[in-house]
């Protein structure tokens, strides 16, 4: 579905981006991962068209983005990482507009807008000025927009960024819907652990260049050894410990001010479902939590790697 | 299918400008400014008419002079500020690049902005109707000659629109655009007729035919020569008459210079708006 091919962008002297190649299916979710400036955001511009490379490729749909940038524009829809509204508009003619500068008929575009806020929450927010919006439902709203026209792919630079827990949650979501409904989905961050929980692949990019770019699998399988879990049970902390630190593959136990247990555990994802079964049988549990750690100290080591080089 | 349709951009605009009381407060301020001095005007008339120096038909035609040059006046230092912040608003509040990665080309955007600047002039212009039918009542003036000067204004308008639409696709901040459009506005209405003035007065006696007319081709009340030219045309004529001949006239030459000044300020913004064209390097 999409398609980089040696993609390069000069800024002056400085290199935005550099020789980047990379392959996205359709229907998979791709998580461009890197740190601020690491050309995150000027890769999805050129992908939206927005931005002209200054050499290599991009193929989306099989059209070449460059030369026929109002055709890709009717296949993707783009939603930057900051972006404004017309706030003297309700949330329909907002979206209204929108579907019709993007080629659809003002009829159809009205007879999507429902379900297309029900899709992002905003159902009953319809005929409410935008302007009255908090900034979580103008994210949405801006998602929607991003829908508006039937876009297959979505490119969706930082969505989750400054929204609060619950919002990103939704947020997830709604991606994991749009997923179903057979979209193809770029979408950055710079945690590589929240891109982890909803991407199929993932792409980490610093300074420019891309480290590493492999499915989100793969990835796991690099940073699976010592993992620390959050462990709560509703009572018997101690013997919960105790019981603990005689398992296989348990290398320390500790009681967290917070009455949490973190576990030091040594195995892969499969050693960790039967270390949850067992708990589950013997205690009442509220919490086993995989801590994200390590994919961290991976990003880390990746981003360093590359820095170095 | 889109061409077919009203642009959309115009649509949103014409929304949104009619949805707050920014524009029926200019139109009111505008209305009682032109109103009340049209009143004053009318009374200076008709105090010449009662001592028998003055016709009804003269009145009504100075009252049409005078509305004309002063809502022409009024429309083009309306437009800089009507259009200012048209691509430059876009960026500010940073929806430029969700209206760039529609549907709509770069050349549909800067006409749908265009297009709504001009609806707003024919907004003033047809407020201002009342005005004209109190001219009619008193005579001395056609129909036709109040529809020239609606034309007219409209096409003033449109050329100091372009200009300023490519002031704000140029410019980051609407400040900056407006400040630049209007400096080009006064250099063009003012400059050109001091330099003009200026230059005819030092090389009258020695270079009587000198061309420095043609400065005044730049200055959009020139244009006012199609409606008047015993005010204009015939100034000009009288210094070089021999520039003239065959029934050509100076805003004939003003009309041409400003046609292709707004078509290639359409270009620029056009150009401009296009983010593909922004920043591209050759290799």
């Amino acid at each position: 579905m999409i398609k980089v091919i040696d993609l390069t962008k000069y800024y002056g002297n400085f290199a935005a981006v550099r020789e980047l190649n990379f392959q996205v299916e359709r229907g998979q979710i791709y998580g461009f991962v890197g740190p601020n400036g690491a050309g995150k955001t000027t890769t999805l511009r050129m992908l939206a068209t927005l931005l002209a490379p200054t050499a290599g490729e991009i193929i989306i749909g099989g059209i070449k983005a460059q030369d026929n940038p109002l055709h890709t524009r009717k296949l993707i829809g783009y939603m930057p990482d900051f972006f404004g509204v017309y706030n003297d508009l309700k949330v329909n003619e907002y979206l209204e507009f929108y579907g019709e500068a993007s080629g659809r008929m003002l009829a159809d575009v009205r007879r999507d807008i429902p379900s297309l806020l029900e899709l992002v929450g905003l159902a009953e927010k319809n005929q409410d000025y935008v302007n009255n919006l908090s900034r979580g439902m103008k994210q949405r709203l801006c998602l929607a927009r991003a829908l508006i026209h039937r876009p297959e792919v979505l490119l969706l630079d930082e969505p989750a960024s400054g929204l609060d827990p619950r919002a990103r949650v939704e947020l997830r979501n709604i991606l994991k819907e749009l997923q179903a409904m057979g979209k193809t989905i770029i979408i950055s961050s710079h945690i590589l652990a929240e891109l982890s929980q909803i991407c199929t692949h993932v792409g980490i990019i610093n300074n420019g260049l891309l480290a590493l770019s492999a499915p989100v699998s793969e990835v796991l399988a690099r940073v699976e050894g010592d993992a620390v879990i959050i462990v709560t049970v509703a009572d018997r902390q101690e013997e919960a410990r105790l019981w603990l630190l005689e398992q296989q593959g348990i290398r320390d136990v500790t009681l967290a001010n917070s009455g949490s247990l973190e576990v030091v555990f040594s195995g892969d994802r499969m050693a960790q479902a039967a270390l949850l079964r067992e708990l589950a049988t013997r205690f009442t549990l509220f919490e086993f939590t995989p801590s994200k750690g390590n994919l961290e100290e991976l990003f880390m080591e990746i981003t360093e790697v590359a820095m170095d080089a | 299918m889109l061409k077919k349709r009203i642009n959309p951009l115009l649509a949103k605009e014409l929304r949104t400008r009619m949805r707050n009381w920014r524009t029926f407060g200019m139109i009111s301020l505008y209305l009682l400014a032109l109103g009340g001095f049209a009143v004053l005007v009318f009374l200076s008339n008709f105090y010449m008419f009662s001592t028998g120096y003055n016709s009804m038909a003269q009145i009504g035609r100075n009252l049409f002079t005078f509305l004309a040059v002063a809502q022409f006046l009024i429309v083009i230092y309306l437009v800089p500020a009507l259009a200012g912040n048209a691509i430059s608003g876009e960026k500010e509040r940073q929806t430029i690049d969700l209206l760039t990665c529609t549907q709509l080309t770069p050349f549909q955007i800067v006409t749908g902005k265009l297009t709504a600047t001009l609806s707003t002039v024919v907004l003033f212009i047809i407020a201002s109707l009342p005005l004209y039918g109190f001219v009619f009542l008193l005579g001395g003036v056609s129909p036709l000659e109040v529809l020239g000067l609606f034309v007219l204004i409209l096409a003033v308008a449109l050329v100091v629109g372009c200009w300023s639409l490519m002031f704000s696709a140029f410019f980051r901040r609407t400040v900056a655009a407006i400040i630049a459009s209007y400096a080009l506005l006064i250099f063009m209405l003012g400059g050109s007729t001091l330099l003009f003035t200026l230059l005819t007065a030092i090389t009258m006696r020695t270079q009587g035919t000198a061309p420095f007319f043609l400065i005044m081709v730049i200055n959009p009340l020139t244009l006012l020569g199609w409606l008047f030219p015993e005010f204009f045309s015939d100034i000009v004529n009288s210094i070089n008459s021999n520039w003239f001949q065959g029934g050509l006239q100076i805003w004939h030459l003003a009309l041409l210079v400003q046609g292709v000044l707004a078509a290639l300020s359409l270009r620029l913004a056009t150009r401009a708006v296009n983010p593909l064209l922004k920043g591209k390097r050759k290799g």
